[in-house]
Formats: structure tokens, C-alpha cells, sequence
């Protein structure tokens, strides 16, 4: 296994370079600031922000909001989804809810909430819309997929029940779960800042990428767009941290 | 007071597997259910453990009894480690040194090295074993078993047969097993109960007397045993 | 291997095909039509006699659009598919500083902002503390404007009052406050006079224009005409022409106003005549050409710049930003 994975790390380091190569020359044969600027101004750019006085003001901003939405979303998908895996009429009676709610195109639910609600609300309330489905889905999913067998034999050897919940639908659901919150939380971010770029809150990454796109600063808003994959991505490597931390059995196959 | 089947009647997709069925299980003895494959042996032990209801008819003396279940697969906790699998069936049990316990069957299954390993990283039949050692260690008084060595090779089930026995002879309770299989049913068996496909009669039922040293392939009385057998079954 | 990397350089190739392409340049033809961009707004009014008018000019046809929004302008402009357009002042000052190919040629329409609302309470600035206002997006010229004045009057805009920026457009910020959604918004005629006339509770509450007088001691040149320097270049007897016949249109309308109103409704900037009609003496249209007045301008820049460089594109423009005759 780990002869191949650093020969695969090789090619991720040579596609990044690439990616990197085709930006330069881009940009030089374009050679407008306006349009594509170079990568090593829009590095300093992003250093730019970091200095910036409301840098950490901004940015917790932002992620405040996502994690209180993913809190939310959390909580409300256990309760349905649990439900929706237990019984088969309230799972027909969610799917289409559900599938409305992932197919709404996000610019639509923005501008609703925008009219529904307070200003400062909106992007937690997308941030819900979006990570809500997919959370809830999962655990649906996971609760009826689980061994029924399992259950069988606990209820057999009388394991109690908070027990069986605890030790077996837990763990059993747990790597749906996981696999949930991490697809959800790749929407949540963006959702947010869409959402963030459209209401305008005092402070947050969106609202300061439309700031540049306003006043032109080209290589502010990649750089805004640079902050934000780098947070949407440290989350992603946290999820999967936990997961793997939570989930170590799965790792003892021989 | 042992466990008795009457008058039971069982259907399933309008196929009839028990019409009046009665049956006596012998205590503190190993029974064996012999029967083709697909006659609803397997739905029988689930009607004694309570797993399944029957459609008419009553199951006596079963509502008062502790079952262990040992199952055709080992149905271990794959997330927890095989101590903390025992454990778990322990936890409500009013037992004073549960570790202690659990270390005591795990030995005499052979598995004493293995209490914290993860069944994914087991064998198949080591996790029988657990199994059985989960079986035996849970204070039971009747253990149901559903052809639990079908899916071992032919050395592993007689090591497993043979481990059962010294296991049961140290604390003999009711058991019940079922198996399509001749040699598991003369080797375990000392009741045996030889069944017929649906609707369910039992064709034979007799007393097995042969040996321990008897209870090998090689030995006359036992391949008479089992040929006599083997033209009874359908 | 060989071949992968035979197929990744001919993608490389076709990508900086497609870039160097996206750089589009316009050759002035000399029978292209003139293409002109105004905004649906006081610009817009300004150039309803000449829409009437001014089809033809110098023996080429003049086509018209109306914008809704500047922020629908400025692609045009990247493009250079406009030869004349109007945009904020501020807006025409970040393009010229980032490179963008127009030249400001004059100011039609002066400063037009008004705070706006249904809260009797309000009688001045100090009033405002702890109440929530509306404007149309952030960075544009009413947001800027009112930051900096209520900064003038000793109120922190990012403490002591909460900016709310909701309804993007100035469409749907004049219907909130017509609605009663919003209480108070910094909103532009004709708007203004529009949102009256709807709801009869709203009144114009402070005017920006004065405040901006009292403070800086000149008026507001708000909106600017913007010419591409191509056709400034090559054909400047064509711009000069331009240019009298907006100067023109603009002492027409307000002279007009009754007449003037009807063709508002015309071209669908407003849809009641009488409204349009009261609207025309405020908004503040008259003509001045850049070059003569650019120590105005660049006064008025300047006092953006001090707030916050980026609001102007980063720096004070030089002398060709102006159009020269």
C-alpha cells in the first residue's frame, strides 16, 4: 500500500503544478489585471487578507453560520431521518420532500429567504436547506440497512434497549453518517456564501468577495475564493479525521 | 419444566410447514433436529426462542426459560472488540466478575489471545467459537442452535463438535440444535429428532448410544448408524 | 505515459487558444451603428427627447439600451460593445483605473439621493442612531455616499446604525418602502416620487445632496457619460455631435416636464406620466461637459478616495480619464 500511495502523491503534486503553469500563462497571454490576474498576485492577495485588520472577525463569521446551520440540520436529521428508517409510510412521505428540497436550484431558496426572512438569518437558513436532505437521507438509509440480524440476537441475549440503540444502531449508522455530513458539508459552505453574497451581513466571506467584485478587485475575489476552498477543505480533512478516529474497527480487516 | 410443542400450526406464503405439530424437548439433554434442508427446522427453533410466532397451537414451559442462540452466521458486533462483544450480552445479567467469566470461555474455546482482537480480523470459524463462548458464558438454561458449523470445513467442525461437548459436559443445559447434517446430529446429538419435509411429521426419533471413541467416521457402528439414517431422511 | 501527456498538452494548446481569444478589441467601422447604454433612471430620462430625436447622427444610425442596474453596464464596458454609456462616477473611475478602454466625456446628472421613509421621528442625523436602513448594494455610490455622511455627523455607520442590504436592486427597494417593508432606504429620484405615489406615508426625510454641500461645499456629480476612446479617436466630431445633442435633450426635458413625462412612460422607465412628470425638476439634470469641470470631479473623488481607496479603483485618475474636445 505505501509504495503506490506516494507514487499517487507524485501525480496530485504534478497536477497542481500544472494547474498552476496554465494560470501563469493564462494570465500572461490575456495580460489583463482585470481579467485573469497572475497567481503570484493573487497569493499576495490572499496574504493581503490575512493582514487584513477584520480578517478573523470575517471569517469566523462565516463559520459561525455553518456551524451553527450544520448543527440545526444535524439535530432535525437524526429526529426525521431516525424516524423515516423506523417507518416505511413516514420515509414515502419525507422522499419527496426531500428531493424537492435538493433539487431547488439554491439562487431560488436565497432569494425566498430573502424575502422570508431577516437579513442576518438568511445564510443559516440555506446553509439548513442544504445540508439538511443529504444528512437526513443517510441516516435513513443507515437505519434500514442495518443487519437485522444483529438486532435479533441482542433482543434474544436481552440487551437492553438503550443499549441496543447505543451499541448497535449507533455504530451501525455511523459510517452513513459520516458519509452524510461530509457530501453536506461540501454544499453547506458554498450555499453559505452564495448566500452570504446575496444578504449582504456585516461580516462574512461573502459579503467581502462581492465587496471586490464591486469595486473590481479581481484578485481579491480569487483570493476571497481561495480562503473559502481552503475552509470548505479543512472541514472535509476534520470529518474524515473523526471518522477515522470513531470508526477504527473498520480499519482492523485483515 | 421442559419445553413442550403442541398442536402448532405454521404457514408461511400459504405454504404449510406445521399442521398440529407437537413436540417434547427432553431437558438438560441435546436434542438434534434432523431434516432436509428447507423444512422449516430453522423456523421451529425460532418459534421456541420467541423470534417468531406460531400460528395456532402454544409452546409450554418456553415463556419461563433463558435461551442462548447460537445462529447459522456468528452475528458479532464488527465495531466492538470480542471481549467487549461478550460483555455486551452480560450487561444486564446479575453476574459478579463478568471479565473473569469471559476470560474462563474464551480459554476453553481456545481464544484467550484473541479478547481484544476485532471480529473482522477472526476467522470464520474463530468467530463460532466466540460464539459459542457468548452462548455458554450468558446465564442461560437452554441453548438453540441453527446448524451453526455448516458454512466450516470438515476439521473445524469436528474440532468445534468436540469443544462444544467438553464445554457442555461441564454445565449441562437444555439444548437444541438443528442440522442437515448426519455427522453433526451423531457426533452432538443425544436426542434425535429426524423430520420430514412440510407438512412437518417427525419420521424417527431415538436415543443415540454410541461412544465418545465411537463417534469418528472410520468406526463400523457408526457408518451403519449413519447409512440407516441417511434412508430415512427424504 | 507518452500518450497522456501528448493529449494534456493539446488541451494546454487549446485553452490558450480560447484565452488569448477572449481579448476582443472593436475596430470602429464607419457604418456600424452608434451604440448607446443608459440606465433606467434620471440617465434614462435625460436621454428620452434625444431616444425621440437622435436616431441618426452624422449619417450613422444611434440604437439605444436601457439598464437596469449600472452592475449590467460594466460587462458591456469590459466588452467594449458600447460606444456611449452612463454609470455612476465612482463606477467610471475604478474601470478607467483598471484599464478599461472609455474616457468620461460629461456629468448629465447631478447629485439625486435622498434618506427616505415613513418614520416621522426622523429630523436629523443624530435621529438615526439605532435604526435600521436600507440601500441598494454595497459599495455603490447611494451606500458610499450615506457611510461617509452619517460618518460627517458623528455616527458610526458599522455600530451605531444596521445597514441592511436585502433588496439588491433599486426596483425592489423602492417597492419595500412603497410595501412598508422597509422603513427606511437611501433611494434616487425617480424612485422617489414613484414610491410617493404609492404610499402617500413616505417622505423624503433627508436630502443627501444637501448634506453633501453643507459638508464638501460643491454639488454631487453623480452619474457620468461615459465615450469609448477608439471612436473619441477616430471620430471626435462624431462625439462633439453627441454631445450637443444630449445637451440638448436634457434642456428639452426640462423645459418639458409635462411632454417629457408622457415619453418617460414611452420608454417604460416609469409607468405613470403625471409621476415622471414631477419627478423631471428633481432629478437634477443638467449637462456640463467633463474636461471644463474636472477640479470637481476630482474633488469629489477625492473625498471617496479618503475614505476608502478602493471605492474610486485604488487611486485619483489622471488627466485622461477626461474626454477633450
Amino acid at each position: 500500500m505505501k509504495i503506490s500511495s506516494s507514487k499517487n502523491r507524485g501525480y496530485t503534486l504534478l497536477s497542481i503544478l500544472f494547474l498552476l503553469g496554465t494560470w501563469k500563462v493564462a494570465s500572461m497571454l490575456i495580460g489583463s489585471e482585470l481579467i485573469l490576474p497572475a497567481p503570484e498576485q493573487t497569493a499576495l492577495s490572499v496574504g493581503e487578507l490575512f493582514l487584513e485588520q477584520d480578517f478573523i472577525r470575517i471569517v469566523s463569521a462565516t463559520i459561525v453560520r455553518g456551524l451553527l446551520g450544520f448543527a440545526i440540520s444535524f439535530l432535525l436529521a437524526i429526529i426525521l431521518g431516525t424516524w423515516a428508517g423506523i417507518s416505511a409510510p413516514f420515509h414515502a412521505f419525507l422522499q419527496p420532500i426531500l428531493v424537492t428540497i435538493r433539487s431547488t436550484p439554491v439562487i431560488s431558496l436565497i432569494l425566498l429567504a430573502l424575502i422570508w426572512f431577516d437579513v442576518g438569518q438568511v445564510p443559516v437558513f440555506i446553509a439548513i436547506l442544504t445540508m439538511f436532505p443529504f444528512i437526513c437521507t443517510n441516516i435513513a438509509e443507515g437505519i434500514r440497512n442495518l443487519d437485522p440480524k444483529l438486532i435479533v440476537m441482542a433482543r434474544i441475549y436481552r440487551v437492553p434497549t438503550r443499549r441496543i440503540l447505543k451499541d448497535i444502531y449507533l455504530p451501525g449508522i455511523s459510517p452513513f453518517i459520516f458519509s452524510g455530513v461530509s457530501s453536506a458539508m461540501g454544499f453547506g459552505w458554498r450555499a453559505i456564501i452564495i448566500g452570504e453574497v446575496l444578504s449582504q451581513p456585516q461580516y462574512g466571506i461573502g459579503t467581502f468577495m462581492q465587496n471586490a467584485q464591486t469595486y473590481l478587485l479581481v484578485d481579491k475575489v480569487i483570493a476571497w475564493t481561495v480562503i473559502a476552498i481552503v475552509l470548505s477543505y479543512l472541514f472535509d480533512q476534520l470529518i474524515q479525521l473523526i471518522e477515522k478516529y470513531s470508526l477504527t474497527w473498520k480499519y482492523h480487516q485483515p | 419444566m421442559s419445553i413442550s410443542l403442541r398442536h402448532i400450526d405454521k404457514a408461511f406464503n400459504q405454504m404449510v410447514i406445521y399442521r398440529d405439530f407437537s413436540m417434547n424437548i427432553p431437558d438438560k439433554r441435546i436434542s438434534c433436529i434432523l431434516g432436509p434442508s428447507g423444512c422449516g427446522k430453522t423456523s421451529l427453533l425460532n418459534m421456541i426462542g420467541g423470534i417468531l410466532p406460531q400460528d395456532h397451537g402454544s409452546i409450554e414451559g418456553a415463556k419461563e426459560k433463558q435461551f442462548s442462540f447460537i445462529f447459522h452466521e456468528p452475528r458479532l458486533l464488527p465495531w466492538k472488540s470480542i471481549r467487549k462483544n461478550l460483555e455486551l450480552v452480560l450487561d444486564n445479567q446479575p453476574i459478579a466478575n463478568k471479565n473473569q467469566l469471559i476470560d474462563r470461555y474464551l480459554r476453553v474455546v481456545g481464544l484467550e489471545h484473541f479478547a481484544d482482537y476485532y471480529p473482522g480480523q477472526l476467522s470464520g470459524g474463530m468467530k463460532q467459537r466466540v460464539a459459542i463462548a457468548r452462548a455458554f458464558s450468558y446465564p442461560s438454561d437452554t441453548i438453540l442452535m441453527d446448524e451453526p458449523l455448516q458454512t466450516l470445513d470438515p476439521r473445524l467442525k469436528w474440532n468445534l463438535m468436540k469443544t462444544f461437548l467438553k464445554i457442555w459436559n461441564k454445565d449441562k443445559r437444555t439444548v437444541v440444535f438443528v442440522t442437515h447434517d448426519v455427522d453433526e446430529a451423531l457426533v452432538l446429538g443425544e436426542e434425535i429428532f429426524v423430520f420430514s419435509q412440510p407438512p412437518v411429521q417427525i419420521k424417527h426419533q431415538f436415543t443415540n448410544t454410541l461412544s465418545e471413541q465411537d463417534k469418528n467416521n472410520e468406526n463400523q457402528k457408526f457408518f451403519d448408524l449413519k447409512n440407516s439414517i441417511i434412508n430415512i431422511l427424504d | 505515459m507518452r500518450h497522456s501527456l501528448k493529449y494534456i498538452g493539446l488541451v494546454i494548446l487549446v485553452l490558450l487558444f480560447l484565452a488569448a481569444s477572449c481579448k476582443t478589441g472593436r475596430k470602429e467601422g464607419n457604418q456600424d451603428p452608434v451604440k448607446v447604454t443608459t440606465l433606467r433612471g434620471p440617465a434614462g430620462i435625460s436621454m428620452v427627447h434625444m431616444m425621440d430625436s437622435s436616431t441618426q447622427l452624422d449619417g450613422r444610425q444611434v440604437h439605444y439600451q436601457i439598464k437596469n442596474e449600472p452592475m449590467q453596464v460594466r460587462p458591456l464596458l469590459f466588452q467594449e460593445k458600447t460606444d456611449f454609456a452612463v454609470v455612476p462616477t465612482n463606477m467610471a473611475a475604478i474601470l478607467y483605473n483598471k484599464g478599461v478602454n472609455y474616457q468620461l466625456a460629461a456629468i448629465p446628472v447631478w447629485g439625486t439621493l435622498y434618506l427616505f421613509g415613513s418614520d416621522p421621528q426622523i429630523q436629523g442625523w443624530s435621529d438615526l442612531k439605532g435604526k435600521k436602513i436600507h440601500l441598494m448594494a454595497r459599495g455603490m455610490t447611494p451606500d458610499v455616499m450615506f457611510r461617509l455622511l452619517l460618518k460627517e455627523n458623528g455616527i458610526d455607520p458599522q455600530k451605531e446604525v444596521s445597514l441592511d442590504y436585502s433588496f439588491p436592486t433599486h426596483i425592489e427597494l423602492a417597492n419595500a418602502v412603497a410595501s412598508g417593508k422597509a422603513s427606511l432606504a437611501v433611494i434616487s429620484e425617480p424612485m422617489i416620487s414613484m414610491v410617493m405615489h404609492k404610499n402617500p406615508k413616505v417622505q423624503p426625510l433627508i436630502s443627501l445632496n444637501e448634506a453633501w454641500e453643507a459638508y464638501a461645499d460643491s454639488e454631487i456629480p453623480q452619474t457620468a457619460l461615459l465615450v469609448h476612446k477608439p471612436l473619441a479617436q477616430s471620430n471626435p466630431s462624431l462625439v462633439k455631435d453627441f454631445l450637443k445633442a444630449y445637451r440638448r435633450s436634457i434642456q428639452w426635458i426640462n423645459h418639458h416636464p409635462r411632454q417629457g413625462g408622457q415619453r418617460v412612460v414611452h420608454y417604460n422607465i416609469l409607468n405613470n406620466a403625471d409621476v415622471a412628470s414631477q419627478s423631471i425638476p428633481r432629478c437634477n439634470l443638467h449637462f456640463e461637459a467633463a474636461y471644463p469641470i474636472r477640479g470637481q470631479v476630482n474633488d469629489y473623488l477625492k473625498t471617496f478616495y479618503r475614505m476608502n481607496p478602493d471605492i474610486v479603483g485604488g487611486k485619483i485618475p489622471d488627466e485622461n480619464f477626461f474626454f477633450q474636445k
